[in-house]
């Protein structure tokens, strides 16, 4: 059945081009975040203040003319006549791009510490390919990093709200009466409450000041509190039919307890839509991380973030005269985009109407 | 000997209640069945859809808590059991339904599935429970190789003999037959009630069989009831009842099937109603 779906996902990315680009983003994104010691030339931390806000830097392939190593030039930050930062190149000084070069340690998996970088241009100069920030940290290097927790915030936090939104929906849709009542109930009280509004009241709740491991995973708690409401609703539902069906009959016939019938055969027929629930709610997963993190509420400075490297981005001038700085956004986009994309192929595919035309 | 016995048994849903809870509106579904069941006998319990049937079949199996009345199995009184005095009787009581494609769960293999009593009510090891489940696959004529199937990918005969198969792997002494042949086609019908006799023969089963379709019930009964609104209206060997019908029930039942045979719609043996 697995096998046969996948084999049907496989061929839809090839018709669909959409799918396709969607599908290899997210590979290469969730690559980025896996690997984002060794794809970064700098640790996210790793700053230099005379170069604040550099541009980003071009990668020349010929000198004088000539076709040479690919290279970068060496800039100086000189300020024009309304003390705007201007990096001007230092003539003569190149620093060539090279690959696997020794760099910061990182940690790899938290496993290993390692020092190789893919690229670089080594000590005596510095590459920013996406521009730097107020600090001179190098962008890349940090979205990078912040691509660990905004691509992983998503997976983790629908990963718990499923586990709580499947037992309790079927525990509510499969006894019925007055636990079916308070489970009800309490997702309602969790869904009339406005989401963001919750979100923060959530995080007031807790002191500020906690280091940036203890939030991620708050986070993650906080965001599946909530997206584990309308999930529970939707499962009830599903398994209130479904408990009329024969097999549950035959299964307790079969001496089966509770739990195996609500777990193995409740659930598991409700996998066609909560596989597309899971892929289409994990967008609204990282948009919420990325708006805690924007707030100052989510991932703190030096970590990154996705959303909390967007907060230099608060200020309209520092997008006019720094217009790179709005790139974490463009991540953030591309991440959703591809989510929604997938979880609409996922529905299509799963959807019970086209099973009913596909097994006959 | 008395295998199953019932007393008054009865079941009344409540459909609608006053504003204190109290009911307004019940549907009494089974309302004081009284029957027995000899070993080794197959009891064909015939009505309309809608008289109770198959509620009657759940009572029994004790899927649905009887409203009032008793059941006895074997001379233990099992109406009252909590669901895990229950573990204890259910192998000797065991049912086959009636839509094998709604009966097995799609996401189960055909093994998973036969196994499942096995693994529930018994503390068989792995390799037992394979081999009984591969000796039951063998039992109602099932290649062992598609135990690694999915229901899809079987036809509706071979659905229904996996649910046989479930029922028998538990070795039990009575099973429930709820209409196990009305979702089939004709051929196939005539396949499985064969195999339900000689699976019969072979390990002394007692059967309830339950139809709307007296033609069927008449062919595989020892004693027919008939049931109407809740009730058993009139019961007794197949022959009397058939020949000497009392209720008018039983009269409407029977001149439908005479209709066909007219018609010359229905088939020699075991057809549909």
């Amino acid at each position: 059945m697995l096998r046969r779906r996948l084999r049907q996902f496989w061929d839809m990315c090839w018709t669909n081009g959409f799918l396709l680009s969607a599908v290899v983003c997210l590979t290469l994104l969730y690559l980025v975040a896996l690997f984002a010691g060794f794809v970064s030339p700098y640790h996210y931390d790793n700053e230099d203040r005379t170069r604040s806000y550099h541009p980003p830097t071009r990668i020349h392939v010929f000198d004088d003319g000539r076709l040479t190593r690919p290279h970068v030039r060496e800039y100086e930050l000189t300020f024009d006549e309304d003390y705007r930062r201007v990096f001007v190149p230092v003539e003569g000084v190149r620093h060539d791009l090279r690959l696997f070069v020794r760099g910061d340690t990182y940690s790899f998996l938290g496993l290993l510490e390692w020092d190789l970088h893919l690229f670089g241009v080594g000590e005596e100069g510095r590459i920013y390919l996406l521009g730097a920030d107020s600090r001179g940290r190098d962008l890349l290097s940090r979205i990078a990093y912040g691509a660990q927790v905004s691509m992983t915030i998503g997976l983790v936090g629908v990963a718990i709200a499923l586990l709580f939104g499947l037992l309790l929906g079927g525990i509510s849709g499969y006894y019925g009466g007055w636990i079916d009542t308070v489970i009800q109930r309490s997702t309602e009280i969790i869904m009339i409450i406005p989401g963001f509004f919750l979100l923060l009241a959530l995080r007031a709740a807790f002191p500020p000041d906690w280091d940036s491991i203890r939030v991620y995973f708050f986070i993650i708690v906080i965001l599946s509190f909530i997206g584990w409401a309308s999930l529970a609703r939707v499962i009830r539902g599903m398994v209130l039919s479904l408990r009329e069906k024969e097999f549950v009959a035959a299964a307790r016939v079969l001496g089966a307890p509770d739990r195996f019938i609500i777990t193995r055969h409740l659930i598991p027929n409700t996998a066609s839509y909560f596989v597309v629930y899971a892929s289409i709610s994990i967008p609204g997963y990282i948009l919420g991380e990325s708006a805690l993190s924007l707030l100052g509420l989510g991932i703190q400075d030096p970590h990154a973030s996705w959303g909390n490297l967007l907060q230099e981005a608060m200020s309209i001038t520092q997008i006019q005269l720094h217009p790179w700085i709005l790139l974490p956004g463009f991540f953030i986009f591309v991440a959703v985009m591809s989510f929604n994309i997938v979880g609409d192929a996922l529905r299509d595919l799963l959807d019970p109407q086209q099973e009913v035309t596909t097994t006959i | 000997m008395t295998l199953l016995r019932t007393i008054d048994l009865a079941k009344h849903f409540v459909l609608d209640t006053d504003m204190r809870g109290r009911p307004t509106e019940v549907e009494k579904a089974v309302d004081g069945v009284d029957l027995t069941l000899a070993e080794n006998e197959i009891l064909g319990l015939v009505g309309e859809s809608g008289c109770g049937k198959t509620t009657l079949a759940r009572l029994l199996l004790r899927i649905l808590r009887p409203t009032r009345g008793e059941v006895h199995l074997d001379g233990r009184r099992i109406d009252h059991l909590s669901e895990r005095s229950l573990r204890e009787i259910r192998p000797k009581l065991q049912a086959v339904f009636q839509d094998p494609s709604e009966s097995l769960n799609p996401r189960f293999t055909i093994g998973e599935s036969i196994g499942e009593g096995l693994r529930h009510l018994t503390d068989l090891s792995h390799d037992e429970s394979r081999r009984r489940v591969h000796e039951g696959m063998e039992r109602v004529g099932l290649p062992a190789r598609i135990a690694d199937h999915y229901p899809h990918q079987l036809s509706g005969g071979q659905r229904q003999r996996v649910g046989i198969a479930r029922a028998l792997v538990l070795r039990p002494r009575l099973v429930i037959l709820d209409e196990p042949t009305s979702a089939l086609d004709v051929s196939i019908q005539a396949q499985i009630i064969n195999l339900l006799f000689d699976l019969k023969d072979e390990n002394r089963l007692s059967y309830i069989f339950i139809s709307h379709d007296l033609n069927l019930v008449r062919y595989v009964s020892d004693r027919i009831g008939v049931m109407v609104a809740g009730r058993i209206v009139e019961m007794g060997p197949t022959r009397d009842v058939v020949e000497n019908p009392e209720h008018t029930e039983t009269r409407t039942l029977l001149e439908a099937v005479a209709r066909e045979r007219v018609a010359g719609s229905a088939p020699g043996g075991p057809g549909r109603g």
